[in-house]
């Protein structure tokens, strides 16, 4: 996968000569919530043998939501750099939205698993 | 993919999508370099609600004979609720700065402060009556 998109990415890539590296960070800071998706849904994998089939969906949501940022992790750091490169970047408001979509789905289904399945 | 790069490459305010003009209507683009910092202080706290939802999470999986279950239960929820608040109050807090920034308008206050200074306070009350009790 990452063989496939070598040969486009560098053309934006050698237009970035941003001092503070922002793309990198960014782009890191993205790498940091996807690993959090990870450890929050690690963690509630120790309610198995409590809630069985009720963290299902809450896993599942935690996993959809880190995989997608995983495999856009690339066209993200892309458009960051023809960003800079042209002075003007729209914001990245739907991966924003959903991210957080994500989060509240996750911490509403827990409270109802402790709540009531509890 | 090629079609959406075009789109955001040229990030003129008029091919924005349909939700970003919904949401973030008016104005000009601000430095990128601000976009991007607006972005990065929205995983910040992002993060913070996801460790919120996994201390919650955590509390009411593991065995703790020491404490009743009604108590680690209620204190679970709590840790739940916060880390869902704190994830709808990324998202505003991000719209907000991103629309003052759009209009170059001063930041807006972070309301999170006198919040986690509530919280924060509240949390170290409840560990001295809980250590003198």
């Amino acid at each position: 996968m990452r063989m496939r998109g070598d040969r486009k990415p560098q053309v934006a890539l050698r237009g970035h000569s941003d001092a503070g590296l922002q793309p990198e960070r960014t782009s890191l800071a993205w790498g940091r919530t996807i690993v959090s998706l990870f450890v929050a849904s690690a963690i509630l994998l120790r309610w198995t043998p409590h809630f069985g089939l009720w963290i299902v969906p809450t896993v599942s949501v935690l996993w959809i939501g880190a995989i997608a940022v995983l495999l856009t992790q690339k066209r993200r750091y892309r458009r960051s750099v023809a960003g800079l490169a042209s002075e003007a970047m729209t914001a990245s408001t739907g991966a924003i939205f959903a991210l957080t979509a994500v989060v509240l789905g996750v911490g509403v289904m827990s409270i109802l698993v402790v709540a009531f399945a509890g | 993919m090629s079609a959406d790069d075009e789109k955001d490459d040229v990030g003129r305010s008029d091919e924005r999508g349909w939700l970003t003009r919904t949401v973030l209507p008016g104005g000009t683009e601000p430095d990128p370099r601000f976009t991007l910092a607006n972005e990065r202080t929205f995983l910040a706290w992002t993060r913070t609600a996801l460790a919120f939802l996994a201390g919650g999470i955590a509390l009411a999986a593991l065995p703790l004979p020491d404490m009743p279950d009604e108590i680690k239960h209620v204190l679970a929820i709590v840790l739940l609720l916060i880390g869902t608040l704190l994830a709808v109050g990324a998202a505003v807090r991000w719209l907000r700065v991103e629309r003052a920034m759009r209009h170059a308008r001063p930041l807006p206050l972070p309301l999170i402060v006198p919040i986690m200074a509530v919280v924060a306070s509240a949390a170290c009350v409840g560990t001295c009556l809980y250590l003198l009790m």
